[in-house]
């Protein structure tokens, strides 16, 4: 049986206060929350500092802070994230003179989740690399919000990412323009066009392969499981050989392909439970890759625990007569 | 300068993914060798080159193999950056090119291509509506997105010109198979004259495949998979 064990640490970003909290509750209580946008009223005073390239957004964002009845005083922002890496060293300067130095704590930012896709947790944790806080509403399938219906009409699926009333779909898409939006360190792609290729190329071969052929071992029976849960090992032993020596599938550091694989992992106890196997014994490098991956805040805060998503699995399979 | 030998391109002439990659060369002009893989067969090159799912188009750049068309046209965007772009420069406009780009790949031309094995009149009806509504969606987000320019890319043709752009001849092949049209003037006005603009670009023109040829691979192609399947 994969044994697991959820660490449990405080919050080190101390402005994530009482949006981070909700997004909990929310998770675990399976609320909506409603938020009116133009009715949301800050706690605190935000204090940003804004590069010059972005004065066109941040003129927008100005804007629609004012009709949020929020105060700005325009100042220095020190992070703590900037204090421990010493200031922030852009890798892309747009402007030399100033730095968009971050945690930005953004009042208009909201993602449309659901807490067991393994899709809205790469967001998750994009966004808590980044240290951007957000609030996060929880959709019921079977009642999509308008809310999701209007900001996503093409798939109507989650996540979505709503910055300013702007939507932005797909997971990685997503977690791309979160990379590129707050591109202060950490970097989740990187800067050479060769690796990022290559990032990207595995980001894609996740997307077409552990989901679909997943699914396969917990919903499916008899030789079609059979047929899954070799295909599942397979796919994991391609995804475990371009890892190899390496602590991440970035290289030294956490990044894109860490985030588009990892959230699967808190399935990995449903994989096994319903398709009787261990991940451990067939890719061993690959779950202790996972088990260092969750010493990491973004990931340990983003990942249900593995139990909850096999409850939900079972919750499921009885519902749609697949057990 | 590249020389034509650091760059190779891995690809057959009727497909619409390799037709990206050669375009996103093409405006970036840079020289590069083009290797036809001969149909029905894969060479040494391409299985080596990409192991993982061993279809063309490959790019390899020096000795470094990139694979899958809109990764392979992010990447000559993003190496040879004194070109012109070819993402846009903003986040959230670029969010909004790769996700039009990945509904083509994963929705529209899917569809598109199964018009061909629907079983029954009623299937092939129902997949001709869905592409139908899914152009009804790229024209409307090619007046958002184009601004009222001649391009999704804006003045010079971009990411989404050349992901849709490139099926533009296979679209031409399926609506002669069924005797239809899927971009009119009536319900795809936008579309129709950008087909027209993009049809003749420079960086286009001559590697675009002709809609008869396409036409007459279609058709054998039909023939094989019927004699493929056929009871012995």
């Amino acid at each position: 049986m994969y044994g697991y064990q959820k660490k449990k640490q405080a919050t080190p970003f101390k402005h994530l206060g009482s949006n981070d909290l909700k997004c909990e509750m929310a998770c675990q209580a399976n609320e909506e929350i409603e938020i009116r946008e133009n009715e949301y009223n800050l706690q605190r005073r935000i204090e940003i500092r804004v590069a010059a390239s972005e004065s066109e957004r941040s003129d927008e964002l100005l804007q629609r802070k004012s009709k949020c009845s929020m105060q700005i005083e325009i100042g220095i922002l020190v992070s703590e994230r900037g204090e421990e890496n010493g200031g922030s060293e852009e890798e892309e300067e747009p402007v030399a003179s100033e730095k968009t130095e971050m945690q930005m704590a953004e009042s208009n930012l909201v993602l449309l989740d659901f807490w067991p896709s393994s899709y809205g947790m790469r967001v998750k944790i994009a966004l808590a690399e980044k240290g951007v806080s957000y609030e996060c509403k929880q959709e019921d399938f079977q009642a999509k919000s308008s809310l999701l219906l209007e900001m996503n009409p093409v798939h109507q699926m989650i996540p979505v990412l709503i910055r300013n009333g702007k939507p932005i779909c797909e997971s990685l898409n997503i977690v791309e323009f979160i990379d590129e939006a707050w591109n202060h360190k950490p970097s989740l792609l990187p800067s050479d066009p060769y690796k990022r290729s290559q990032a990207r190329f595995w980001g894609d071969y996740i997307d077409k392969n552990v989901y679909s052929i997943g699914k396969r071992v917990w919903t499916g029976k008899g030789k079609e499981q059979e047929l899954g849960k070799k295909q599942f090992i397979e796919c994991l032993k391609i995804l475990e050989e371009e890892l190899g020596d390496k602590p991440y599938f970035g290289g030294e550091n956490f990044g894109y392909v860490d985030v588009a694989l990892v959230p699967f992992t808190s399935w990995f106890y449903t994989y096994e439970t319903c398709g009787n196997l261990s991940i451990e014994a067939e890719c061993p490098k690959l779950v202790a890759w996972a088990k260092r991956c969750m010493e990491k805040d973004s990931v340990a805060k983003s990942l249900p625990h593995p139990h909850k998503i096999y409850d939900f699995a079972m919750q499921y399979k009885q519902s749609h007569g697949l057990e | 300068m590249t020389t034509k030998s650091e760059v190779k391109l891995l690809g057959a002439w009727p497909s619409p993914f390799v037709l990206r990659a050669r375009i996103a060369l093409n405006l970036k002009s840079v020289n590069y060798e083009f290797h036809e893989e001969i149909f029905g067969s894969k060479s040494q090159l391409l299985l080596e080159s990409n192991p993982v799912y061993k279809k063309i188009p490959v790019l390899i750049h020096g000795d470094k193999p990139i694979c899958e068309s809109l990764i392979i046209v992010q990447y000559v965007d993003e190496c040879w950056s004194s070109g012109p772009s070819i993402l846009p420069s903003h986040p959230y406009d670029r969010a909004i090119a790769r996700f039009w780009a990945t509904y083509f790949d994963d929705k529209l031309f899917p569809t598109m291509r199964s018009i061909v094995g629907a079983q029954g009149d009623d299937e092939r009806k129902r997949l001709l509506q869905e592409v139908r509504e899914g152009l009804a969606l790229v024209e409307d987000a090619f007046n958002k997105i184009s601004k009222g320019k001649a391009y999704f890319g804006g003045d010079q043709i971009g990411y989404l010109d050349i992901a849709f752009g490139s099926f533009m001849g296979w679209l031409r092949v399926h609506e002669a198979s069924n005797g239809v049209k899927f971009l009119d003037q009536g319900t795809t006005p936008g579309l129709v004259n950008w087909a027209e603009r993009f049809g003749t670009h420079d960086a286009v023109k001559d590697v675009l495949p002709e809609t008869g040829k396409l036409m007459e691979f279609a058709k054998f192609m039909k023939a094989k998979m019927a004699a493929a399947s056929a009871p012995k």
